[in-house]
């Protein structure tokens, strides 16, 4: 035989001669359905245009298949993760079929409750799956009220208008009854309920004083657990990348940096920056001392604090220990923070001195009574007298997302609603809804707890019967703190169901699995930048959907007709008229604002983003300089108008973990802390190759995995007091939970640090039994699940101490991502 | 033409009638899950001999005889039961080291599904003037594609393409080995050693 030649089986026995004829169908042969007759058309290689957290960019498509994600070529920092995200797309754990948990389908909702994630699971048709979905739905609304159906569905899901997973879940639900929904999320729990306290509006969602004016003014930029050149690689929106010309801007102007951070980050390494690492969750202690040494020395601004803010006279008994014999002297902080007292008054001193920013990360509040750091940062801001003018006072949206990139004259696009009737502009996850709402990260507490009484915010919850859990666009087994117990509470449900594109844990331990599209698979129109603004860009569809995908907006659109309520939710619109509906009410808006849209199919065949311009003003934006030219005129959201250094309203609520002014509190455990049993703090940092959870199943892990286990960061101090080598794969414990992670001796985290990224998908060695090994690395088995505080009831994401040990014995297979080796 | 193709006789060429008819069963192993009709074929004494007959054709006539068994090893509804829910643990599952997924680009290297095999398969199939039916969504890398496709250019007679096609198999024994080592005595692992003795006759041809 050659090899461009076939010849037949002509073996002695065989011949041509058929053996075999005739019995087709005896073997169940009545026609494979699988080839029409005409071969498909062949298209060339083409840019697709679309945008995604990471970014604008061309899918390059060739017959039919995506082949590469590149780059818009204006994108001034593409993301290196932008390889993956092709990759999710055709990721080997993608959801192929409608699946059903088999124990759940034939025994019937709450069978086998220990049984989810241990992937029995029976494929069903999308005909079947609807169905049950749509009884399922019915049962529990009818067994155990409205209440009994959670849709506080949250998490990461796709940019976009119209895909908006979670908006058409509760759109759906809302049309066809009701539903417990979740408010708050889990970036910034505390910062966003207090904050409206202090200075009157959200602030970790707005716009900050520019890069720009930084590089012009700023004489000291403080980055305190703030980490842009990493965190900015994404956007909630399709991310600008701006973080990256402005920083570069400000280490042009020389402007010195300093980080504070128990990691030396990318955005210290960038710049150069000085590295000062305190105790983590020390923050209010560290930031009270340098406080005291301002006043001490006279260095704060009296002025300013009379003129605009409220209550530093009852802050300050507090701050000088009148209120409670304490003084929070620098020498009484470094007892805490553990950095020299020198260092505290030094700061103080550089801080009043030069024209300082501090911008303050999200990570600092995600911690036991996180709310305090925020409020702490502002009073010490205002003690320094600079908010509001170029270059200084704070900032607390340089985190992520190219905030301080400017933001540029754009309409807004609308976004197909929930059907509440409610409006939500801006953060539409922020809103209520539903016949209840639970502050988000209280799910597991509310399931652990039906009829309980919680305190939130100034008023009360009766934490409501769930029985059934719907999830969209999230990743509720990657995000949720203490998975131990999250796995305890999952037993209360009757039924959960998610929709997603990869099968993440959630996914696994889900009884009703729906395969959706990726923002890849289908049309969309989103905003460049969620500061900034940019541009439109059309999100166009790069190839068909693959196996059996199906939008969200489809999927729900079955389950309303199914309910009786079809038309309602589609409006009879497909999906390109919802595009277009929305661009052409952004072209109306921006008439108004002096601009003329080109018509939508030029738009959509352009292939291009849509700019729009930014004036010299927007460039040079100062946050608050507007309130402070004029305080009445300009008043803050605030009860006094100004910013408040003691709340009243705070006060009336007599919580006994959340005081009317900015205090220093023991969190649960700390470094040093007086309880605390282990002796690593465990720093689930963002990662830098993946959002969250999301890309952990692609390519990208193989650009930091160490022994196919998620990285710990230690310093080599640590790890030689353990005798642990660079690579070793180590057990990570404590009270809560175990996992194994491959190690990485570096010394750009501090002693007593250990770091381990947030979002590494959770592998239990064996899913049945809760406190099972993870094999993986999912550091949210040993986070705690505790509230910050009855204030805000957020998340503690970044509160866990732990130990670490070289892991003896077989070593257990990783096998969350993939099938089997080839 | 949208309909999906029936099986029509092979051209009077230079190709084994058998052959082609093998190459579909196959497929049809691993394209679904069984149904009661499917199994309810292979029950019959027609369906039972047509078995043994591939069991002879490839000289596997245990693995024949494995299949045999196996499909009357109960009631007709409990084997249909029992082999739906290998199948999905198999070949649509994925928790794991269970599953294995049926598409070439998994097991050729590319690392993700959708590789450049699927783009191969689309090539020969313009080269065979098919394209999926509409209904299908599976990749053309799927082996149950790969088979039906072969099984067609025999019967077409276009032996200038079967090398190609062999060659666009060349990952189906690794899968079979897995395949064989994942099931044990089951079904499938028996399916498996048929696979692999049709990919080596056909390659040695």
């Amino acid at each position: 035989m050659t090899n461009n030649s076939y010849k037949t089986l002509d073996g002695p026995m065989l011949s041509k001669r058929s053996f075999l004829k005739g019995s087709a169908a005896a073997l169940g042969l009545a026609g494979l359905p699988l080839f029409a007759r005409g071969a498909a058309a062949q298209s060339g290689t083409q840019g697709v245009l679309s945008g995604c957290h990471w970014g604008v960019f061309y899918g390059m498509v060739e017959d039919g298949r995506a082949v590469e994600f590149k780059p818009w070529e204006e994108d001034p920092h593409p993301s290196p993760q932008l390889p993956g995200v092709m990759d999710s797309l055709y990721s080997e754990s993608r959801i192929r079929y409608p699946m059903v948990r088999r124990a759940w389908l034939e025994q019937g909702p709450g069978a086998d409750p220990d049984g989810r994630g241990s992937g029995d699971f029976v494929r069903v048709s999308w005909e079947k799956a609807i169905e049950l979905v749509a009884n399922e739905i019915v049962r529990v609304r009818e067994t155990y009220g409205q209440q009994a159906l959670y849709a506080g569905s949250y998490g990461w899901k796709s940019p976009g208008k119209i895909h908006n997973c979670q908006t058409l879940l509760r759109r759906m639900l809302n049309l066809t009854g009701s539903y417990t929904n979740s408010s708050g999320d889990y970036s910034t729990g505390a910062a966003q309920v207090i904050l409206p306290y202090v200075s009157g509006s959200l602030e970790v969602y707005e716009q900050c004083t520019t890069w720009n004016n930084l590089a012009e003014n700023c004489e000291l930029m403080v980055f305190w657990g703030c980490n842009p050149l990493n965190n900015s690689q994404i956007s909630w929106q399709v991310a600008d990348h701006g973080a990256w010309p402005g920083i570069a801007r400000m280490k042009e102007a020389g402007t010195p940096v300093l980080c504070i951070d128990p990691v030396r980050t990318e955005t210290c390494e960038a710049l150069n920056g000085e590295w000062i690492a305190p105790r983590p969750q020390t923050d209010v202690a560290m930031m009270l001392g340098i406080a005291h040494t301002l006043y001490e020395e006279g260095l704060h601004d009296q002025a300013f604090l009379d003129r605009y803010t409220a209550g530093f006279d009852k802050f300050l008994p507090y701050l000088l220990g009148q209120s409670d014999g304490t003084p929070k002297t620098a020498d009484w902080a470094a007892e805490i923070c553990g950095l020299p007292a020198d260092t505290l008054r030094d700061l103080a001193r550089r801080f009043a001195s030069k024209r300082t920013m501090l911008a303050l990360g999200y990570s600092t509040q995600r911690q036991h009574h996180g709310e305090q750091v925020h409020w702490m940062l502002i009073t010490l801001a205002a003690m320094l007298g600079q908010i509001g003018l170029p270059g200084g006072g704070y900032g607390l949206s340089y985190h992520y997302s190219s905030g301080g990139s400017p933001t540029h004259t754009t309409p807004i696009l609308k976004a197909v609603d929930d059907a509440s009737g409610q409006t939500t502009e801006g953060a539409a996850w922020l809103a209520g809804g539903g016949a209840v709402s639970i502050p988000v990260s209280r799910f597991v507490e509310t399931l652990l707890n039906p009829g309980k009484t919680m305190q939130f915010n100034g008023h009360e919850i009766e934490l409501p019967l769930i029985k059934m859990a719907y999830w969209v666009g999230g990743n509720p087994f990657s995000h949720q703190q203490d998975r131990n117990e999250m796995l305890r509470a999952w037993r209360e449900l009757d039924t959960f169901i998610v929709h997603d594109v990869q099968w993440t844990a959630s996914a696994r331990h889900a009884d009703i699995v729906l395969p959706a599209t990726t923002s890849y698979e289908r049309n969309d129109i989103e905003q460049v930048g969620d500061y900034a603004l940019s541009h439109i860009v059309p999100m166009k569809k790069i190839v068909e959907p693959v196996f059996e995908a199906r939008s969200d907006f489809d999927i729900f659109a079955d389950i309303a007709e199914k309910l009786g309520q079809g038309y309602a939710y589609t409006q009879g619109l497909t999906e390109m008229d919802w595009v277009r509906k929305i661009y052409e009410a952004a072209k109306i808006e921006s008439r108004a604002k002096g601009m003329e849209m080109p018509v939508f199919d030029v738009f959509w065949d352009s292939n291009k983003p849509l700019a729009f311009p930014v004036t010299e003003a927007q460039e040079d934006f100062v946050r608050h300089a507007d309130f402070r030219e004029d305080p009445l005129l300009n008043a803050l959201g605030t009860a006094s108008g100004k910013f408040e250094l003691y709340s009243v309203a705070i006060e009336r609520y007599g919580y006994d973990d959340c005081p009317p002014h900015a205090t220093w509190m023991e969190p649960i455990e700390r470094l040093g802390g007086p309880t605390t049993k282990y002796p690593l703090h465990l720093a689930a940092n963002h990662p830098q190759m993946r959002l969250h959870s999301q890309l952990c199943g692609t390519v990208n892990r193989e650009t930091y995995q160490i022994a196919e286990r998620e990285p710990c960061w230690m310093n080599p101090a640590d790890a030689e007091q353990r005798g642990l080598s660079d690579g070793d794969v180590v057990r990570v414990f404590n009270d809560r939970g175990q996992m194994l992670a491959g190690l990485k001796i570096t010394d750009e985290i501090m002693p007593g640090v250990v770091r381990i990224n947030e979002g590494g998908w959770f592998d239990p060695e064996n899913p049945r039994e809760i406190g099972s090994l993870c094999v993986y690395g999912d550091v949210n088995i040993l986070t705690t699940g505790v509230a910050t505080s009855k204030l805000a009831q957020g998340n503690c994401g970044h509160t866990g101490v732990a130990e670490v040990e070289l892991f003896e014995g077989p070593l257990p297979e990783v096998t969350v991502f993939s099938q089997p080796s080839a | 033409m949208n309909a999906a193709l029936k099986f029509a006789p092979v051209a009077d060429r230079d190709t084994d009638p058998d052959l082609a008819l093998v190459a579909d069963w196959l497929a049809l192993q691993f394209l679904t899950a069984p149904d009661a009709a499917r199994i309810g074929a292979g029950r019959s004494t027609e369906g039972q001999a047509a078995l043994r007959q591939i069991g002879v054709l490839l000289d596997r006539r245990d693995a024949a005889e494995a299949l045999c068994h196996k499909l009357a090893d109960g009631s007709a509804p409990e084997v249909t039961v029992a082999l739906q829910r290998r199948y999905t643990a198999l070949f649509e599952g994925i928790f794991r080291q269970r599953g294995l997924p049926p598409y070439a680009s998994v097991w050729d290297g590319t690392g993700r599904l959708y590789g450049p095999a699927v783009g191969r398969m689309q090539a020969l199939l313009r080269e065979l003037d098919l394209h999926l039916d509409q209904t299908c969504c599976e990749p053309p890398d799927h082996i149950a594609i790969q088979l039906a496709a072969l099984a067609e250019a025999l019967r077409q007679g276009r032996t200038e393409l079967v090398p190609a096609l062999l060659g666009e198999l060349r990952w189906a024994v690794r899968f079979a080995a897995s395949l064989t080592a994942a099931d044990g005595n089951g079904y499938y692992a028996a399916v498996a050693q048929l696979l692999n003795a049709f990919v080596e006759k056909a390659e040695q041809n």
